[in-house]
């Protein structure tokens, strides 16, 4: 029989109502459980090294304006919003900016088999990698929810401010222009 | 592997190294502190709030004045009038003043939900131009 917990573990609904009342170790906790989440994503979505400050900045936003937190999605896919609209902010600011981070190749192309499949794998890699960084914003946000993260369509509706319908749309036509690259 | 779920897993790949390298103790304390240093004074809120109600009060003005102008009254109200003492004419005048003639917009709503797939992708090439 496994064993069971004393207590509860808390649930992201509670640490926010915690938040709201000034409880800083409740917003401290959100971040160590989202925090890589959100990195994942940016990451993908081609941050580069400014990766820590976005989300460090996508945080920040969150708390200030958490009364505007339904709970028409996860916590962590309105983060993830906050933080795409965070890159797309730094991107005005400094446009023409390479931020496509070649280390950032993953853990597909890890050494693994010989060389060349290698070489190939990490080629593809970059090309995809490069490809979603050119989505129209709205099709690579949908496809990185539904790639990284799992995340229903209606929750990426109701962060998106779109339909479920469309955001099917949506991932069906990253997918279409993302598989020519491989 | 179909080619999504290829697609898919690479996804899931990417961004896995900035993951790592992320130091989460520090981009909390760092949200901490932006938070603190942040703080509205409480001045600071109270003129907020004051300047959403001057906001609220603007707009209902605004709307009153607008409402008001479209409305045609004939007769006087320099003196207060019991309705109860107006005749059916002079209530039917009354009733027609308050009516204010507004477009009516005959709205055909087509839910997303109504298009099937091609109709989305069509809709959105549409959109995107």
């Amino acid at each position: 029989m496994a064993a069971i917990p004393l207590t509860e573990p808390t649930s992201d609904a509670e640490l926010i109502e915690s938040w709201k009342l000034g409880d800083e170790t409740a917003a401290t906790e959100l971040v160590h459980r989202h925090a890589e989440a959100v990195a994942r994503y940016l990451g993908a979505a081609g941050a580069g090294e400014d990766v820590d400050d976005l989300v460090q900045e996508a945080f920040f936003r969150a708390f200030r304006k958490i009364d505007t937190f339904k709970g028409e999605a996860q916590f962590r896919t309105w983060v993830i919003r906050i933080a795409s609209n965070a890159l797309k902010d730094q991107r005005r600011r400094i446009r023409g900016r390479v931020v496509l981070s070649i280390e950032d190749g993953g853990q597909l192309a890890d050494g693994q088999g010989r060389p060349d499949e290698v070489l190939d794998a990490r080629e593809t890699e970059r090309r995809v990698a490069a490809g979603i960084e050119e989505l129209p914003a709205m099709q690579r946000d949908v496809f990185l929810l539904r790639a990284q993260h799992a995340v229903s369509y209606e929750d990426i509706a109701a962060v998106l401010g779109t339909t479920p319908g469309a955001a099917r749309v949506h991932y069906h036509q990253a997918v279409k222009r993302l598989k020519e690259l491989l | 592997m179909t080619a999504e779920e290829r697609l898919e897993k690479i996804a899931r790949g990417l961004g896995d190294r900035a993951a790592q390298k992320l130091d989460v103790a520090a981009v909390a304390n760092g949200v901490i502190a932006r938070l603190r240093r942040d703080e509205p004074t409480v001045s600071v809120r109270w003129r907020r709030v004051a300047l959403q109600m001057a906001a609220v009060v603007l707009i209902s003005v605004a709307v009153g004045l607008y409402a008001n102008s479209q409305r045609t009254v004939d007769f006087d109200f320099t003196a207060p009038v019991e309705l109860t003492e107006l005749s059916e004419d002079e209530l039917d005048q009354v009733m027609d003043s308050l009516l204010v003639d507004q477009p009516m917009f005959e709205v055909a709503a087509v839910g997303l939900y109504d298009l099937d797939e091609q109709e989305l992708e069509d809709l959105l090439e549409l959109m995107e131009g």
